[in-house]
């Protein structure tokens, strides 16, 4: 239901940039994706409000389709898994405009899986912010590709044996120029790291392990309580310089966070198609 | 920096309690009775052991927090009008959806 007044209080981040009246949000008490909506406001805040006025978001089916729809923005819902072609042909058409693309772990590594490494691939000036909360969490908690191994969910009663994606490796295999990988605990962390996927040019991906107190918690913790999820995100999070001198047994289970790499040898994709454009027309310019 | 008053909104908060939880001088807790929404909301019992350092308003999902402090309650005025504004197109949309109907349901 929309309301036509406004709230009794809300945090001056969403009187200035989100639609109030759509408040509260559909997300479950103590989702992650509503963290996630804070950091991407508060990095757009820290950079300036003239780049929210030139800024698109795109988002695909799931719970993490709902974080753009509460902004006052331009904002694409669109088809499940095909958010990054859409996006893909606002950056090429217009180049001066920020397009920031959020989705889920399904939305991003399991139908759209193809679109993600071929973005990546051309080195197409995109901010991505894939939200993974391990499992397919609005169809009820069923196995995905990012679940971990010997984790008990909806579908594997027996435990599952499947291995599961790496999303770092993959993008730094496919080209993507910028990878960082936080949690929602790791509040500001990922709001500086939002913050340099917006102004570096190039695929940046901004991987941010979320709670699902509702099924991740139900299934993966054992413990429906995001102040649970909170504490064993504290816990098993390791930053990545640390991470080198672990070993693989001692890395078991934990998340490994912190900036990956940060490319700068790779020519963007719009760029590319704009010299070309220039060059077929003739212009010298 | 001193705090003046921590507000916490009832149509906005979902009683998931990671402000209680963050909170690293325990100043907010959690009251006894259950508002219109049936949500048993946190409130700042320890005001005076508020530090500012605004990590409840960062953990909270759903914005429905915030630590206010001299300066944050003139930038608070400085929004109110904007919010105002905001309200007054979402009116008259719907003054024109009314006057005019809506196309797909004519």
């Amino acid at each position: 239901m929309v309301r036509r007044s406004p709230p009794d209080f809300a945090h001056y981040l969403a009187k200035k940039y989100m639609r109030t009246e759509m408040l509260p949000t559909a997300f479950c008490p103590g989702c992650g994706l509503g963290i996630i909506e804070r950091a991407i406001i508060m990095a757009i805040d820290e950079l300036g409000k003239d780049l929210w006025e030139r800024t698109v978001f795109v988002s695909g089916i799931g719970c993490s389709g709902w974080i753009p729809v509460y902004f006052k923005c331009d904002v694409l819902h669109t088809l499940h898994g095909r958010a990054l072609p859409i996006a893909t042909a606002i950056k090429v058409c217009r180049p001066e405009l920020n397009v920031v693309v959020t989705m889920g772990d399904g939305d991003s590594m399991a139908i759209g899986g193809n679109h993600l490494i071929h973005a990546a691939r051309r080195n197409i000036d995109l901010t991505v912010v894939v939200a993974n909360n391990m499992l397919y969490s609005l169809t009820g908690g069923q196995v995905a590709p990012t679940t971990p191994q010997n984790v008990y969910t909806n579908t594997t009663p027996y435990g599952n044996f499947e291995p599961n994606f790496n999303l770092m490796e993959l993008m730094k295999a496919a080209g993507a120029t910028y990878f960082a990988r936080w949690t929602t605990w790791h509040f500001v962390q990922l709001k500086n790291s939002i913050k340099k996927a917006m102004e570096h040019r190039g695929f940046a991906v901004v991987e941010v392990v979320s709670q699902c107190p509702t099924y991740a918690g139900r299934y993966i913790l054992g413990k429906p309580d995001p102040r649970d999820f909170m504490e064993w995100f504290k816990e098993n999070s390791v930053p990545v310089e640390k991470s080198k001198e672990m070993s693989e047994e001692e890395l078991q289970g934990k998340i490994v966070v912190g900036e990956f790499f940060k490319r700068s040898d790779r020519r963007e994709f719009a760029e590319k198609v704009h010299t070309l454009i220039r060059a077929a027309r003739g212009d010298s310019g | 920096m001193r705090v003046k008053e921590i507000k916490i909104s009832e149509d906005l908060c979902k009683g998931c309690y990671l402000c209680v939880w963050a909170c690293p001088r325990e100043v907010l807790k959690i009251s006894k009775e259950r508002n219109r929404r049936g949500i048993r909301p946190p409130f700042p019992a320890h005001l005076d052991k508020c530090i500012v350092c605004r990590l409840c308003e960062y953990r909270c999902p759903d914005f429905a927090i915030q630590v206010i402090t001299d300066e944050d309650e003139r930038m608070l005025e400085g929004i109110r009008s904007e919010e105002l504004r905001w309200y007054d197109r979402i009116r008259r949309r719907d003054e024109l959806l009314e006057k005019h109907g809506v196309w797909w349901l004519r």
